[in-house]
């Protein structure tokens, strides 16, 4: 017997170890040296696949039922050829995408489609959540093995402490510590792409700790308990030729089937476990890497498989042919030659199986739980919380603890039934369930959603079908009738036997059943069902990958765009701050920005696109979507296509070529840039020529006139020139066509029933004409008109097919040119603002004055729209100037306006004996030009005389400056009368003085930080600025604004105000001295 | 911005049917005030009993409308101020400017 003191310091400095590495691995990686990022780690953390399932079912496995253990590996080994094209096409979608799951994988290629995530993410976590049961067995029996505890036993902890409850038992403590881990290195930030190297690294180092302990009993069976490979075969055929079975391949009929089906489900497994997909896709640092792994895995499992069956046979024979503890050989035969030290390597060994496997299968769970699963509910309850990033990595952090625990409970409550071990194969098979969406997926365009959907629910029923339900009635949670005679006494649906198929095994039978409904729905309904446009343009970006050329987002702009901050502030909700500035900055990096931070119209789709896949990143691609297209829904913007030719123009199948090649020539001219009156003419010369019309011409709608105005045409008279106009009503075709908004046609013109028309068509001598109306987004904004004056008959309804859509190119022509006009004005606009910022910026002071005994300290954080804030200071000791001032009005006009104040005050202030006096004479300076440019300004003059300890001041009807007294919990306001300057000429300005002693504190502050609002418009006020300096009022002048702006951010639950805020605040201090 | 006009004799009473008068909506107040000095009505009453909120750009096109009003030889008066806005006014001083009257009525007596 091994003492339990020396299993668990063995365990627990081996813990340590691994803490310590996983630790290590995440500084380097914050040092840029990563480890992991290496093919040969990359490789390593592969073989997290070998679980304690396969480190001791193995050799359980080889000595009950033979050979067939080696399908577990062959199919892996097999399946690796495939990688170079098929694991890395995954792998670069997924980092296009950021993709950060399996299931995210799926929704994301069926049009980020949220429900498919759903059902994805509940049957990984119910197929494969029982699978960590067995892990949390193997260590729980191993270490009872190893110290000689009854079976499901007390922990050690229980003979330090026998008080402790009873459901503490060594599995108990296992799954708390695989929790901590898993949350220190799998769930410390949100962005899943950002990927896990603590984890990873731990995960590589158990692969190598568990080859290492099996090589070991290896070859210490086989050339130290036995005398080579040789020896242990001879003695076995020797001493139980009745168990030869065990080394050859059975040839009964059914065999073969049941190879197969094992091999293919490891093969399906090794792709499409969702730690499997999380080590290969998720963690994969380049794909590069694959290359080495396909040679490197499969060596490991050859390594790994080496000496199972030396062991398996040594075992039979060491224990005389018992075979029923064959699950624990590995660890049984050095404990029963003694050798314990291999034995504590050897538990080693299987716990770093266990260990690994569940940390990475929680983590991937836990991902899909969170982007899955709680998202779409958070997203509908509408938080009104501004960063709910920590309640989404607490929420990553609770679904850790849970997937593992209900692996506990599984454990717990099936933990000596027979139907454990069924486990592994079982998962095996809900993982092959995702192959057809996931390839289907990567190389067909037209699998929809609602095939993939309804393909996974089949398979999943089935799978519970056939293989949980034989399991329960292994249990004996149901009576064995069901499988013998079938449910209600159904025969033909016995779940062993369905549709009377009893010729193949279980897992055969169950693979064909899954497979065929799996796969029958999923190509059933993809072929009868059409797929959403989102999904037509995932499916592209998906399955044509390699050969994948930018989209071009250039054709589509954002109308009333958000902001790039707004985007930034979005992001902050979901991933934090500090994530969502970090993003933006490496997104930003050489692109094309100005100076003041915004991006050009046609970056703000990309920009739009890159928003989405971080929020993806973090909270999957389906919420994401539904994230970014709320936000832009509720600021009412939306996605639009500047010009779109063949998106809106829609063609039947049939036209003949030179329909075609007119309107791409049309197309052409729409999309060549050339001003408007010249696309028309190009329009209108193609009609006329390749048709032979003998009038062509456009009308378009004038608002003014309310006519409909001749603005192009070809073949037409002076003579009908001059009366070509036409009134919108229903007396003309033409006012008829723009009014019904529809096309309106005369293949004879002589039935006609408007007498009007009649009267034109009579005197022009026309036979038959068109008119199709010329739209913009659906409303008529002119007439396109064709006349001849020889042919009748000739408006087929294909010709007219085409007719209609030169006019809604027209249509298009006509937008583009007005959304042009539109963004330039805007532009110009947006310039405007810049250069009067610019000015104001440069106005304000770009240092705070030096002086002794006062700490000061002013900020000014400029609006974007409205407002324009100055502050200034003029130094001439003893006396220190203060000015604060506001501008009605954010233009260059106003900007300039402040200018002017500035200079007439920085050069007579000296001159000029007081504050009042100050105000005056700047009032009667500035009194014209703030006439002329409509505008005034608020004004606050304060002048400090340090050798009095004094101040005087004016006001020219600016808010009221504060003071708050040195001990005082209630503030002085400082008003004076006056008015604001700008509105006439003569005014009085009064002019006040008082104290400011040592410990005094002074604000000076424009509107800007009390009309902060919030979102139910209530307003930061008078008295939240004033509790905001009162318990700041013992830090340094800087402190104080720099709080009382977060503060007013916090209130208002964004980081940008509305209007300039300015605040200036001066402490009298005698202990300082710059 | 919505804004109801009653027009009594040579007089013209205007309410800003808006609960705020700020960047957003000043200027378009600013446009119909000229529009209205363009017809010649140049005697004005501003109701803002409505108004709940009103920042410097708002104050702005009331003043801008003010001056051309006097320039012109009429005048502009408002009424209804509330609590807020009043102590805008105060504040600014510009009470001192208007002539301000609790509701209508008042005002048009005035003139």
């Amino acid at each position: 017997m091994i003492a339990l003191q020396q299993i668990s310091i063995t365990t627990i400095v081996y813990l340590t170890t691994i803490v310590a590495v996983a630790y290590y691995a995440t500084r380097r990686r914050e040092q840029g040296r990563s480890i992991v990022a290496n093919p040969h780690v990359y490789s390593l953390t592969l073989a997290v696949y070998c679980s304690s399932w396969t480190y001791y079912g193995s050799v359980g496995r080889a000595a009950t039922s033979g050979l067939d253990f080696l399908t577990i590996y062959l199919g892996p080994t097999l399946v690796c050829f495939s990688w170079w094209f098929f694991l890395r096409k995954i792998i670069l979608i997924s980092k296009k995408e950021n993709i950060v799951s399996i299931a995210d994988f799926i929704s994301s290629r069926y049009g980020k489609s949220n429900y498919l995530g759903m059902i994805v993410t509940l049957f990984a976590v119910l197929g494969i959540v029982p699978y960590i049961a067995l892990q949390l067995k193997a260590i729980a029996y191993t270490f009872n093995l190893l110290g000689e505890l009854p079976e499901v036993s007390s922990s050690p902890l229980h003979e330090l402490i026998p008080q402790i409850p009873h459901f503490i038992d060594t599995a108990f403590i296992v799954a708390i510590f695989l929790s901590l881990f898993c949350i220190l290195f799998g769930a410390m930030r949100l962005d899943s792409t950002e990927r896990h190297e603590g984890l990873m690294a731990a995960i590589a180092l158990e692969s190598i700790v568990k080859l290492i302990a099996f090589l070991a009993v290896g070859i210490f069976v086989t050339y130290g308990m036995f005398n080579g490979f040789t020896d242990i075969f001879g003695q076995f055929t020797n001493l139980y030729p009745e168990k030869e079975h065990l080394l050859l391949i059975p040839s009964e009929c059914g065999s073969g089937a049941r190879w197969f089906t094992m091999t293919f489900m490891s093969m399906m497994a090794i792709m499409f476990l969702p730690r499997q997909f999380h080590a290969m896709v998720i963690e994969n640092s380049d794909h590069h890497h694959i290359r080495t792994a396909m040679w490197a895995f499969p060596a490991y499992m050859f390594l790994l498989n080496l000496f199972v069956l030396p062991i398996a046979l040594g075992g039979i024979i060491t224990f005389n042919g018992d075979t029923s503890l064959a699950d624990y050989f590995v660890l049984s035969m050095p404990l029963a030659s003694g050798q314990q030290s291999l034995a504590i390597l050897v538990f080693i060994g299987g716990f770093s199986a266990a260990a690994g496997m569940v940390m990475l299968e929680s983590v991937a769970s836990s991902t899909m739980i969170l982007n899955n699963l709680a998202m779409p509910i958070i997203l509908r309850c509408n938080l009104k919380k501004s960063d709910i990033s920590s309640l989404l990595l607490n929420i990553k952090r609770i679904a850790i603890v849970s997937v593992i625990f209900l692996g506990y409970f599984y454990y717990r409550t099936l933990g000596t039934s027979e139907a454990l071990i069924n486990i592994g194969l079982i998962s095996f098979m809900a993982a092959t369930q995702f192959a057809p969406a996931l390839l289907g997926g990567l190389y067909w365009e037209r699998a929809n959603h609602r095939g993939t959907a309804i393909g996974l629910i089949m398979g999943f029923f089935v799978w519970i079908y056939t293989l949980i339900i034989p399991t329960f009635v292994d249990a004996g949670w149901l009576p064995l009738s069901v499988i013998l005679e079938g449910p209600f006494g159904l025969e033909w649906l016995r779940p062993t036997a369905l549709f009377y198929l009893n010729s193949l095994d279980m897992w055969s039978h169950s693979l064909f059943w899954t497979l065929f409904f799996n796969v029958g729905s999923f190509l059933a309904f993809s072929i009868a069902t059409t797929p959403t446009s989102s999904e037509v343009s995932q499916a592209q970006r998906f399955v044509q990958v390699a050969t994948w050329k930018e989209p071009q987002h250039q054709h589509t702009r954002i109308s009333k765009a958000p902001t790039l901050m707004e985007f930034v502030n979005l992001m902050s909700k979901f991933i934090g701050e500090k994530q969502a500035n970090t993003a933006i900055a490496s997104y930003l990096g050489d692109r094309e920005i100005d100076e003041k931070g915004s991006l050009s119209e046609h970056e703000i789709p990309n920009l739009k696109l890159f928003t989405e896949k971080t929020l993806a990143a973090s909270v999957g691609a389906a919420a994401a979507r539904i994230i970014i297209e709320n936000y832009l829904s509720a600021r009412g913007s939306k996605m639009e296509d500047v010009f779109n030719i063949f998106g809106t123009v829609s063609l039947s199948r049939k036209a003949s070529r030179e329909q075609l090649s007119v309107l791409y020539e049309a197309a052409h001219a729409v999309s060549s840039g050339a001003d408007l009156g010249s696309i028309f003419e190009s329009i209108l010369d193609l009609l006329y020529h390749q048709f032979r019309f003998d009038l062509c011409a456009i009308r378009i709608y004038n608002e003014e006139t309310n006519i409909l105005e001749l603005r192009n045409f070809r073949g037409i008279d002076t003579e009908f020139l001059s009366h070509a106009n036409r009134e919108i009503n229903e007396e003309t075709c033409i006012g008829t066509t723009y009014v019904l908004n529809k096309v309106i046609l005369a293949n004879d013109s002589d039935c006609i029933d408007k007498p009007l028309s009649m009267e034109i068509i009579r005197r022009e001598g026309i036979k038959s004409f068109a008119h199709a109306p010329i739209t913009v987004e659906g409303q008529p904004i002119g007439v396109l008109s064709s006349y001849s004056r020889y042919a009748k008959g000739i408006y087929t309804d294909e010709f007219i097919e085409l007719y209609k859509n030169l006019a809604a190119q027209i249509g298009i022509a006509w937008r583009n040119a007005n959304q042009t006009a539109q963004l330039i004005k805007a532009s110009e606009h947006e310039k405007e603002l810049r250069i009067a910022e610019s000015i104001q910026l440069g106005l304000l002071p770009d240092k705070m004055p030096q002086l002794p005994g006062v700490d000061i300290a002013a900020i000014c954080v400029p609006a974007k729209q409205v407002g324009g804030d100055y502050y200034d200071f003029i130094v001439q000791p003893p006396n220190l100037d203060i000015v604060i001032a506001d501008v009605s009005g954010h233009n260059i006009g106003a900007a300039l306006l402040m200018a002017e104040a500035r200079t007439f005050i920085q050069a007579r202030a000296q001159q000029l004996p007081s504050s009042q006096a100050i105000l005056d004479v700047l009032n009667r300076f500035m009194h014209d030009d703030l006439t002329k440019a409509e505008l005034f300004i608020t004004m606050f003059y304060l002048q400090y005389n340090s050798d009095k300890q004094q101040i005087s001041y004016a006001n020219a009807g600016h808010n009221h400056p504060l003071i708050l007294r040195k001990g005082s919990k209630t503030f002085e306001e400082l008003d004076t009368e006056g008015l604001i300057l700008g509105i006439i000429n003569d005014v009085t300005f009064e002019q006040r003085h008082c104290p400011l002693n040592t410990g005094d504190l002074l604000m000076l502050y424009t509107d800007g930080i009390i009309e902060a609002e919030n979102n139910l418009e209530e307003m930061f006020g008078m008295e939240q600025l004033k509790s905001a300096i009162l318990e700041n009022a013992d830090l340094s002048a800087q402190e104080i604004i720099d709080n009382t702006m977060s503060l007013a951010r916090m209130f208002q639950g964004r980081r940008h105000f509305n209007d300039d805020v300015t605040i200036v605040v001066l402490k009298i201090d005698n202990t300082i001295n710059p | 911005m919505i804004v109801s006009m009653e027009e009594h004799g040579k007089i013209v009473a205007l309410t800003i049917q808006e609960e705020r008068l700020d960047a957003h909506n000043s200027n378009e107040l600013k446009v119909q005030l000229l529009n209205l000095f363009e017809e010649g009505k140049v005697n004005i009453i501003i109701d803002l009993s409505p108004v709940r909120f009103i920042d410097s750009s708002g104050l702005g096109a009331l003043v801008s409308g003010f001056k051309n009003a006097s320039s012109r030889d009429g005048g502009l008066k408002l009424c209804g101020l509330q609590t807020q806005v009043k102590s805008m006014f105060e504040l600014t001083r510009l009470h001192r400017v208007f002539e301000i009257f609790p509701a209508t009525e008042e005002a048009l007596a005035s003139f």
